[in-house]
């Protein structure tokens, strides 16, 4: 661990005074012996002694399957080593302080940002070991693609002139949750839904002012139907986030009024 | 597998040793002997050693680990004896090992050294005070 990665204990540690005043020497140190983070009451001869200590319990605890706790209690204060991972952490506190915030302190607080630490480290150790094997085992193949990249860049330009159809069909397709309304009228085509004209308006910008023709609805049941589009004229303030069904398509999704529908639009 | 065994030694502490505290101390061993033979029935309680410096009582269920056993509670009590040195903790209790598969409790009363073994789930507070009654 960098000293970087030891500073929020060394932090925690110095708060435990403000969080538990009973608490009256604390201690981080890891599974070789050496000291993470303390309060610094004690003397570095003192604290290698402590460890010393304390490993030759646990040498010796390995047939209770290793320390996860140690509590030595005495009439007025109490020492408690806690495991966690490869590092331990001592508190040395009075009896008279509260056991819960002790415990807090000692299994959870502590715990948990050592995990959050060597997650943190975790991470850039294995970033940083990757590209120096490759530096290493390959150095060839690392010096080639610079020189391979240069004649590529070229013709990309013109590679990306067929991909722009594709790009059109790609790119994710939006699903709006929409509250169904029935619609009717003798001028009502049934194969055509009307959706609010603001949906409609965004679909159309995120494939570059394409006009939306068609729509694929699905119930919550799971009922699907493909069917034109068209977007509400009416501007009220009702029509927003419905979408206006004619009476077939709503017996095809078997759905109703006031019911939610998920819909996409279909993009040639 | 449950074994028994009781050790008694006769050394030599005729010259040293006045007599009236060494009898004290055989009453004190005969009533944790008593204590702890009840402990000892308590669910989740795997076994314990108790020790003075002339006798001692060692009742485990797995025979094949009294000897790890033994050491294991003989080096918490020094090893902790000295760590609370260190931090000026003075008159101790109990000292608690929790280990993955089982818990220690050791405690010292008079001259005697005491280890009880248990599974973790095992209540040991319970037992300090019995201990200490």
């Amino acid at each position: 661990m960098t000293e970087a990665q030891t500073n929020p204990l060394q932090i925690i540690l110095n708060e435990f005074k403000t969080l538990s005043p009973e608490t009256t020497n604390t201690l981080i140190f890891n599974s070789d012996g050496q000291t993470i983070a303390n309060t610094k009451i004690q003397s570095e001869e003192e604290t290698k002694k402590l460890i010393s200590d304390f490993c030759s319990i646990a040498e010796q605890a390995q047939k209770i399957g290793g320390i996860e706790n140690l509590i030595i209690q005495a009439v007025d204060n109490q020492l408690t080593v806690t495991a966690m991972d490869n590092l331990y952490l001592t508190m040395v506190s009075s009896r008279a302080a509260s056991q819960e915030i002790i415990k807090s302190l000692n299994l959870v607080v502590i715990p948990t940002i050592v995990k959050l630490i060597n997650q943190r480290a975790n991470l850039p150790v294995e970033t940083q070991s990757s590209p120096a094997i490759d530096l290493k085992e390959k150095p060839e193949e690392i010096a080639t693609p610079p020189v391979i990249e240069e004649p590529i860049i070229e013709p990309i330009p013109e590679a990306e002139k067929p991909e722009k159809a594709f790009e059109n069909i790609l790119p994710f397709v939006p699903v709006n949750q929409l509250m169904v309304e029935k619609i009717v009228g003798l001028l009502v085509p049934a194969d055509t839904v009307r959706i609010d004209s603001e949906v409609m308006a965004k679909w159309s910008d995120l494939y570059g002012g394409k006009q939306i023709l068609m729509v694929n609805i699905e119930a919550l049941d799971g009922k699907k139907t493909t069917c034109k589009v068209k977007p509400i004229k009416e501007s009220k303030n009702n029509v927003k986030g419905a979408i206006q069904i004619p009476e077939r398509i709503l017996e095809n999704l078997q759905t109703e009024k006031g019911k939610l529908v998920m819909v996409k639009p279909v993009v040639e | 597998m449950k074994q028994k065994t009781s050790i008694e030694t006769s050394s030599a502490l005729t010259d040293s040793a006045p007599v009236i505290s060494a009898v004290d101390d055989k009453n004190t061993f005969a009533t944790l002997s008593a204590s702890l033979a009840e402990i000892r029935k308590l669910k989740g309680v795997i076994g314990y050693i108790l020790r003075s410096e002339t006798l001692a009582i060692v009742d485990l269920t797995e025979q094949d680990k009294i000897i790890d056993y033994a050491i294991l509670s003989s080096q918490i009590s020094e090893s902790s004896l000295e760590m609370t040195k260190q931090f000026n903790l003075s008159n101790i209790e109990s000292v608690l090992v929790e280990g993955k598969n089982a818990k220690v409790l050791c405690m010292s009363v008079g001259e005697n050294k005491i280890g009880v073994f248990m599974e973790k789930t095992a209540t040991h507070g319970w037992i300090i005070q019995r201990i200490l009654l």
